[in-house]
């Protein structure tokens, strides 16, 4: 009984969010994402949730911070964009099933949109513990184009 | 800044957990072995401005309306 309490209890547990950038949400702790170093050059983003985008299927999604509320990022599945991508990732510390993200930069005038594939998010599906990595020594660019092909640049 | 001369071979220590060793110098160029734990990231300077930099754009993207970057996306695939 009182096992089933503190069940309930941990399944209900959420976070309110209130953001003026990105309105108030409520996040269940489940669904939290930590990445105990933060992200490079933003060490003071811990937790994160991913947010998914109004208005139907997308292949977009947010990375929301907890901690920095007015923080977001847009982000994508590389492994989906560029199929080879998955290859070049670091293996998974714990050895279990790890989701990548790659953050998206929206750029205006013109409006592009660029994947930062030098330095993924690698999510660990179990523990929900992230981190950046960067991929030193590959050819990948931080400054991708989505609709391009993803490989070594024709000139060195 | 502290200054170090070090010869090939040996070791300057930083804190209790972290060496960076020369291994070889060739014109201008140095090799440096680092041992630090797991948790130290150790980046190339410009590796880490150049990701430090994205991130910051990104984090100032107009993301705010979460429509609009799927809109653009499929605009993108389409031109292809």
């Amino acid at each position: 009984m009182a096992e089933a309490a503190r069940q309930e209890l941990t399944t209900t547990a959420t976070v309110t969010v209130a953001s003026a950038r990105f309105g108030t949400h409520t996040v269940p702790e489940e669904c939290i994402l930590t990445f105990a170093e933060g992200l490079v050059g933003i060490p003071q983003a811990i937790r994160f949730w991913l947010a998914e985008p109004a208005g139907g299927p997308s292949p977009f999604r947010y990375l929301l911070s907890i901690d920095l509320p007015d923080l977001g990022f847009l982000v994508c599945d590389p492994c989906q964009l560029w199929p080879a991508y998955a290859a070049e990732l670091p293996p998974a510390e714990g050895g279990g099933d790890v989701q990548v993200l790659t953050i998206v930069t929206v750029r205006d005038e013109p409006r592009t949109l660029t994947a930062n594939l030098l330095a993924p998010l690698l999510i660990d599906c179990e523990t929900r513990r992230g981190r950046q990595v960067v991929l030193d020594g590959s050819h990948y660019s931080t400054r991708q184009p989505l609709t391009q092909p993803a490989g070594p640049p024709v000139t060195r | 800044m502290l200054i170090l001369t070090r010869k090939l071979g040996e070791v300057i220590r930083v804190g209790d957990t972290v060496t960076v060793r020369v291994l070889e110098v060739k014109g201008n160029q140095v090799r440096l072995g680092i041992e630090a734990p797991a948790d130290v990231r150790i980046y190339r300077e410009e590796v880490y401005r150049a990701i430090r930099r994205e991130n910051e754009e990104a984090a100032l993207g107009q993301i705010d309306t979460l429509a609009p970057p799927a809109t653009t996306w499929r605009k993108q695939l389409d031109r292809n």
